[in-house]
C-alpha cells in the first residue's frame, strides 16, 4: 500500500540546492595552495657554549643558520660584534667572563680567563649574547656537574705528553674495555661516551677491507657515541664503536639534564624519528651545557 | 555489579516476551548461502505484502514479528546474491528456525526468479546503519591487486574517508583517526596488528574472508574499546555441503585453502594458509649485486571449525597464526652486526551461538589474542639494542538479542578483557623502558533498534566501562536516527562518545611493523572522541546507491611514543606523549551494487589535526599529521564480460602527502668533539614545522584482467594485474643528502608500472 507523504517537493529541491551550495563551499575551502618549496625563511641565531668542570672555557660560538641551497662552511655565518659574557649566578669568587670576537676563527674568545678561572662543579652559570643593532638577545643557564672518578679495565699503562692516561695497544679480538665510575654529587641527566679516532688515515679495522676494491664512505665519521642512563655507573664498550686503526680518545662525560636531552634529540634526529633538536637557548637556538669529564686513550691495531 | 546490570537489561526483554499474544508466532530462521550452507549476516528479510521486515544478525539469524496463523511468503535479499523467496506456514505452534537459501549472483539459476511487486514500504528493509561500508568477498577478489595478493585493507582504502600514509602501507586511517583508533575484529576477536611486510600486505588472507564491514564512525553501543571506527572481518565458516579448495601461485607468495562439511554434515571446517617466498629472489640479488640484504618471509594461517550441535546451537572455533620474520647479518667478519625483527599475531576464538527461545538469540565466547614484536641489534655477540613488546588479551564476550517485537530489536552484552602487557627497551645494558602491566577491563552495553514510526527509526544505546588500572569508569552514550523521507531516500544522524583504553605507539608516523600496543595504566588517562555524523542516502534505482555524509570528531588523550624518553621509565606516562586532535569533512559515494558492471565513484574532502601541548612534537602546536589529505577522488569498476573474462580497474586521485621541509643548515655542536670529525662534518638541517609542506597531488590507475578456464577439469583463474598502469610514481619521502655541499634534496618516489601474474586453481 502506498503511503501519502506530507512533504512538499519544494523541500526536496531546497535541500538539494542547499547541499550543492555547502558542497561547493567546502570544496573551495579545501582548495588551499600548500607550498612545496622553501619560502621566506628568516635564519635563526644560534649560540653554543660548553662549560667543562675544571677546564678553561676557550670559545663560544654565535652564528646564524645557513641557507639550505648555498655551500656551507663552518664559521662563515658567524655573527660578529655581539657582547657575550658568562655570569656565575651565585657570584662566589667569580666575576663575569667577557668575550671578544675572533674574526679569523669565527668564534668568540674570553678576554679575562686568567682572572676568571674555570667553570666549577655544582655552580650555576648564565651565558648571554647581545647585539642590539640586530635585535639579538640570547641566553641560557646551566649547572656544571661535580667531578667524578673513573676506573678503566684494562688499567692505563702511562700518561701521554698532553697529560691523558693511555692503555696498552689493543685489537678487536681483545675483551671489551670496561668502565666503572663514581656518581657525581650534583644532578646528572646521563652519561655520554664519545669515542674519537685521532688518526685521519681511515684504515678500517675490518680485516676484509680491501683498500683497492672497497671505498671508505664519504660520510664516514671518526667519532662514535655510547650512552649510559644516570642511575648506572658501569659500561662495556663494544668494539663496533672503534672503526679505524689508530689512537682513540674515549671521554666519559657527565652531562647536565639539558645537554642530555639535547644529545638525545640529536640522536633521534639522525635516526629520522623527530624533526628538530631540543635546544635550551632563549631568543634563538643552540645549546649551553655544563659537563664534567674523564678521558683516556688507547691505540687500536688492525688484525691482519 | 555485573549481574545486576545484566538483570536490568534482560528483564524488559523477558517481560515483552511474556506479554506477546500466544496465538501469534514469529517466523524465525537463518539466511544461508545455497551453495555452501554458510550463514549470511546483514541480509534483509521481509514478509511480502506486509510491513514486517528485519535484517539478519551477524550469525545470519532473523525473527519476523508475530504473525497470525496463515501462509506467508518471505523474501530475502543480500548483496551479491539472487533474491530468494520461501513460503512459510505459520500455525499456532512455534515453528523451528527455517533456512532461507540464496544463490550467489555468479550462479546462473535455471528458473527465473519471480519478480514480485515491490512494496512501497521499503523502510521495512532498512535499519539505522550510518557510515557502514559492507564489502563481500567477491568484491575483494575482483579488485585490482598487487602481486596477485588480494587484500582486504587495500580494498578498504578505495573507499572515501579511508586513507593511507602511503601507497605501500596498508595501515588504515579512517576519517582522520590513526590506525589504533580502529577496532579490528576477526570472528569477534580483536586483532592488534593487521599488516605484514612493513604494512605492504594485510594479515587477512582474502581466501579466508567471507565479509567485511567497515563502520567509519558513529557505531552502535555493541562495539567499543576504540575511539574511531570498527572493521569487522567475518571469515568463511566452510562449505557445509561439499568439500572444495584452491591453490594459488603468485610471484612472491603462494596460498591455499580447503573447506568442507564435517562427517555426518554436522558442521563445517575451513582452513587457509599462505607464505611468501622471497628468499631465492633476495639470494639472487645478494649474490648478483654483492649487497647485504636481509632474509625475510611472512606466513599466516586461518582455521575455523563449526559444530552444528542442534538446529539451534552451533559451536565454532577459529584461529589465526601469523608471523613476520626478518634477519640481517652483515658488517666486518671480525665484528659482525646482526639485526633480528619478528612480529605477529595469534588469535584463538571459541563461540557458542544458541537460539535461546522464540525471540532470543545468545552468543557466548572466549578468546585469546596475542600480539608480539621483538627486535635486537647485536655486534659480535654484544647486544646493542633490544626491544620486546607483548600484549596478551584474554577476553570473554556475551551478547543477547531479543527480536520478538515488531518495532524493537534489543541487544545487550558484556565484554571482559584481561590484558597482560610487557614492554622492554634495552640499550646496551640499560633498560630504558621496563613496563609490566596486568589490567582488567569490563564493558557492558545495551541498545535498542526502535521503529518509532514508519518513517522514523532510532537506535539509542549506552556502553559502560570499568578499567581497573587507574579505576576509570566511563559511560558512552550512543544514538543514531534514520528518517525515511521517501522509500528511496533517507536522512541519518549518528553520534556519541567513544572511549579507548589502549594505545598504539609507533616510531614515526605511519609505519606499522614496530607498533607497540599499550593498555592505559595507572599513570595514563583513557582516550576518547566525540563524534557527530549527518548523512543522506538515495537509491535512484534498485542497483544504485548515493550517499553523502559529513562528520566532525574531536579527540582527547591521543598518544604517541615519546622519542625523547631518556630516563628509565616503568610506566606509560613517561614513555608516551598525550594530546588532542580533531577531524572533519564530507564524503560522497555513488555505488552500483549489482549487474555485470559494479563499482563506485567516491569523493572525500577532509581535514585532521593533532596537537601535543608542551612537548617537542611540533613545539606543542597544532599540525596536520601525515595522513591528512584534503581531496580524494576514487573510481572503481568491475565488469563481468562473459563466462571467461572479468575485468576490473581502480583509479585514485589525492592531494599530496605532507612532509617536513628543511629550511636551513647549521653545525650541530657536540661537547668536546671537533665537528669536522663527525658525519657530514657535523652539518645538519634545521627543519620547519611538522608536515608544513606537501608533495604534488598523486593519481594512479590499477587494472586486472581475469581469464576463467579449466585446468584438468578444475576451475582455474589466470590474473594479470597491472599496478600503476600509466606509471605515475607517487611521492613518498623528501631526503636531504648532507654528503653533498650544498646539500642535495631529493624526492623518493614509489613504484612505477608493475605487471604481475598469478594463477589459481579451485578443486
Amino acid at each position: 500500500m502506498k503511503q501519502k507523504y506530507n512533504y512538499s517537493k519544494y523541500m526536496q529541491s531546497a535541500f538539494l540546492i542547499a547541499l550543492l551550495i555547502i558542497t561547493l563551499q567546502l570544496i573551495l575551502a579545501g582548495c588551499e595552495s600548500t607550498p612545496t618549496e622553501v619560502e621566506d625563511y628568516e635564519p635563526q641565531p644560534m649560540l653554543s657554549a660548553f662549560l667543562f668542570n675544571g677546564e678553561p672555557l676557550d670559545s663560544i660560538m654565535l652564528e646564524s643558520v645557513g641557507s639550505l641551497y648555498a655551500k656551507y662552511e663552518p664559521g662563515q655565518n658567524a655573527i660578529g660584534g655581539a657582547d657575550i659574557y658568562v655570569i656565575a649566578l651565585d657570584n662566589q669568587g667569580q666575576d663575569t667572563l667577557f668575550f671578544n670576537f675572533d674574526a679569523g676563527a669565527g668564534v668568540y674568545r674570553p678576554t679575562n680567563a686568567a682572572v676568571w678561572g674555570v667553570p666549577q662543579g655544582n655552580k650555576q652559570y648564565r651565558v648571554e649574547a647581545h647585539k642590539p643593532s640586530e635585535d639579538l638577545y640570547l641566553w641560557a643557564e646551566t649547572v656544571v656537574p661535580d667531578t667524578f672518578s673513573l676506573t678503566v679495565s684494562p688499567a692505563p699503562v702511562g700518561i701521554d705528553p698532553e697529560g691523558v692516561a693511555f692503555l696498552d695497544t689493543m685489537t678487536r679480538e681483545d675483551a671489551n674495555i670496561k668502565l666503572e665510575w663514581t656518581t657525581p654529587s650534583s644532578p646528572v641527566g646521563g652519561y655520554v661516551i664519545p669515542i674519537t679516532c685521532l688518526s685521519e688515515d681511515y684504515i678500517p679495522l675490518d680485516p676484509d677491507f680491501d683498500p683497492i676494491e672497497d671505498d671508505i664512505s664519504e660520510d664516514s665519521s671518526l667519532v662514535n657515541f655510547d650512552i649510559v642512563l644516570p642511575n648506572f655507573n658501569y659500561r662495556e664498550l663494544p668494539w663496533i664503536l672503534f672503526e679505524y686503526e689508530g689512537w682513540h680518545e674515549i671521554q666519559l662525560q657527565a652531562a647536565d639534564p639539558e645537554y642530555w636531552e639535547y644529545f638525545f634529540s640529536v640522536f633521534r634526529l639522525y635516526m629520522g624519528q623527530i624533526t628538530n633538536v631540543e635546544y635550551n637557548v632563549n631568543g634563538g637556538i643552540g645549546i649551553v651545557a655544563g659537563l664534567a669529564r674523564n678521558k683516556f686513550r688507547v691505540y687500536v691495531e688492525k688484525v691482519e | 555489579m555485573q549481574k545486576i546490570l545484566f538483570t536490568i537489561a534482560v528483564i524488559p526483554m523477558l517481560l515483552c516476551s511474556v506479554a506477546l499474544a500466544q496465538t501469534k508466532n514469529p517466523i524465525r530462521g537463518f539466511v544461508i548461502d545455497a551453495t555452501s550452507g554458510e550463514s549470511l549476516p546483514a541480509a534483509n528479510v521481509i514478509v511480502v505484502g506486509t510491513v514486517q521486515g528485519a535484517s539478519t544478525n551477524l550469525d545470519g539469524y532473523f525473527v519476523l514479528g508475530n504473525l497470525d496463523p496463515g501462509i506467508y511468503t518471505i523474501e530475502a535479499t543480500y548483496l551479491g546474491y539472487h533474491t530468494g523467496q520461501q513460503r512459510v506456514n505459520v500455525t499456532n505452534v512455534l515453528m523451528d528456525p527455517i533456512k532461507v537459501e540464496l544463490f550467489p549472483s555468479a550462479v546462473q539459476l535455471e528458473e527465473v526468479v519471480v519478480e514480485v511487486e515491490k512494496d512501497d514500504d521499503l523502510q521495512t528493509r532498512q535499519s539505522p546503519k550510518v557510515s557502514i561500508i559492507p564489502i563481500d568477498a567477491g568484491t575483494i577478489r575482483k579488485m585490482p591487486s598487487l602481486g596477485g595478493e588480494m587484500d582486504v585493507l587495500r580494498t578498504l582504502k578505495m573507499m572515501p574517508g579511508v586513507k593511507a600514509s602511503s601507497d605501500i602501507s596498508s595501515a588504515l586511517y579512517v576519517r582522520g583517526g590513526s590506525p589504533d583508533q580502529t577496532l579490528i575484529l576477526m570472528d569477534h576477536n580483536t586483532v592488534y596488528n593487521p599488516s605484514h611486510l612493513f604494512g605492504l600486505f594485510s594479515t587477512f588472507n582474502a581466501d579466508a574472508v567471507k565479509r567485511i564491514n567497515l563502520m567509519k564512525g558513529g557505531f552502535p553501543a555493541e562495539y567499543g574499546g576504540r575511539s574511531g571506527s570498527v572493521l569487522e572481518v567475518i571469515t568463511n565458516e566452510g562449505n557445509r555441503k561439499e568439500m572444495e579448495g584452491l591453490f594459488s601461485l603468485g610471484i612472491i607468495s603462494s596460498r591455499g585453502a580447503l573447506e568442507g562439511p564435517l562427517p555426518g554434515k554436522k558442521g563445517s571446517y575451513a582452513v587457509s594458509a599462505r607464505r611468501t617466498y622471497m628468499e631465492p629472489i633476495l639470494d639472487y640479488m645478494r649474490e648478483s649485486q654483492d649487497i647485504d640484504l636481509p632474509d625475510y618471509y611472512f606466513y599466516d594461517a586461518n582455521g575455523k571449525i563449526n559444530f552444528d550441535l542442534t538446529d539451534k546451537t552451533t559451536l565454532s572455533m577459529a584461529g589465526y597464526w601469523g608471523s613476520d620474520d626478518l634477519e640481517f647479518s652483515g658488517g666486518p667478519d671480525d665484528s659482525p652486526i646482526g639485526v633480528g625483527l619478528t612480529w605477529g599475531n595469534r588469535t584463538l576464538t571459541t563461540r557458542l551461538r544458541h537460539v535461546l527461545s522464540r525471540d532470543m538469540f545468545l552468543t557466548v565466547g572466549g578468546a585469546i589474542s596475542r600480539y608480539r614484536s621483538k627486535y635486537d641489534i647485536e655486534n659480535d655477540g654484544v647486544t646493542l639494542e633490544e626491544s620486546f613488546d607483548r600484549l596478551l588479551d584474554y577476553s570473554l564476550k556475551t551478547d543477547l538479542e531479543f527480536m520478538g517485537t515488531q518495532n524493537h530489536h534489543f541487544k545487550t552484552g558484556f565484554w571482559y578483557s584481561y590484558y597482560s602487557f610487557k614492554l622492554e627497551i634495552i640499550t646496551g645494558e640499560d633498560n630504558f623502558v621496563d613496563i609490566h602491566d596486568y589490567i582488567h577491563n569490563v564493558a557492558w552495553y545495551v541498545q535498542d533498534r526502535w521503529r518509532l514510526h514508519p518513517k522514523w527509526e532510532i537506535q539509542p544505546g549506552i556502553r559502560m566501562y570499568y578499567h581497573q588500572a587507574g579505576e576509570h569508569y566511563r559511560v558512552d552514550p550512543r544514538l543514531s536516527i534514520v528518517h525515511h523521507y521517501r522509500p528511496d531516500m533517507r536522512f541519518k544522524v549518528a553520534g556519541g562518545r567513544y572511549s579507548q583504553f589502549i594505545h598504539v605507539l609507533n616510531f614515526g608516523e605511519g609505519m606499522t611493523n614496530f607498533d607497540i600496543w599499550a593498555p592505559v595504566d595507572e599513570t595514563m588517562e583513557p582516550a576518547y572522541t566525540n563524534q557527530i555524523i549527518l548523512g543522506y542516502e538515495w537509491e535512484p534505482r534498485p542497483d544504485l546507491e548515493f550517499t553523502m555524509e559529513t562528520y566532525y570528531t574531536d579527540m582527547h588523550n591521543v598518544a604517541i611514543f615519546n622519542m625523547l624518553t631518556n630516563e628509565q621509565s616503568t610506566d606509560g606516562s613517561e614513555s608516551f606523549l598525550f594530546g588532542d586532535g580533531n577531524a572533519y569533512g564530507v564524503e560522497f559515494m555513488l555505488r552500483k551494487k549489482t549487474g555485470r558492471l559494479t563499482g563506485w565513484l567516491g569523493y572525500s574532502l577532509a581535514w585532521t589535526q593533532r596537537r601535543f601541548q608542551d612537548t617537542y612534537q611540533n613545539n606543542g602546536d597544532w599540525y596536520y599529521p601525515k595522513w591528512d589529505r584534503r581531496h580524494d577522488i576514487i573510481a572503481t569498476a568491475m565488469y563481468d564480460l562473459n563466462q571467461r573474462w572479468d575485468f576490473s580497474a581502480s583509479w585514485r586521485f589525492n592531494t599530496g602527502q605532507g612532509f617536513t621541509q628543511p629550511l636551513g643548515i647549521t653545525t650541530i655542536p657536540m661537547a668536546g668533539i671537533d665537528p669536522n670529525n663527525m658525519w657530514n662534518n657535523g652539518r645538519q638541517v634545521i627543519n620547519g614545522e611538522l608536515n608544513n609542506y606537501r608533495f604534488p597531488e598523486d593519481h594512479r590507475l590499477d587494472i586486472t584482467a581475469t581469464w576463467k578456464h579449466h585446468f584438468f577439469k578444475f576451475p582455474a583463474r589466470l590474473n594479470l594485474s597491472i599496478y600503476n598502469l600509466y606509471s605515475r610514481r607517487s611521492y613518498w619521502l623528501r631526503v636531504t643528502d648532507l654528503n653533498e655541499n650544498p646539500v642535495l634534496i631529493e624526492d623518493v618516489k614509489l613504484l612505477p608500472i608493475v605487471p604481475l601474474l598469478s594463477y589459481e586453481v579451485r578443486f
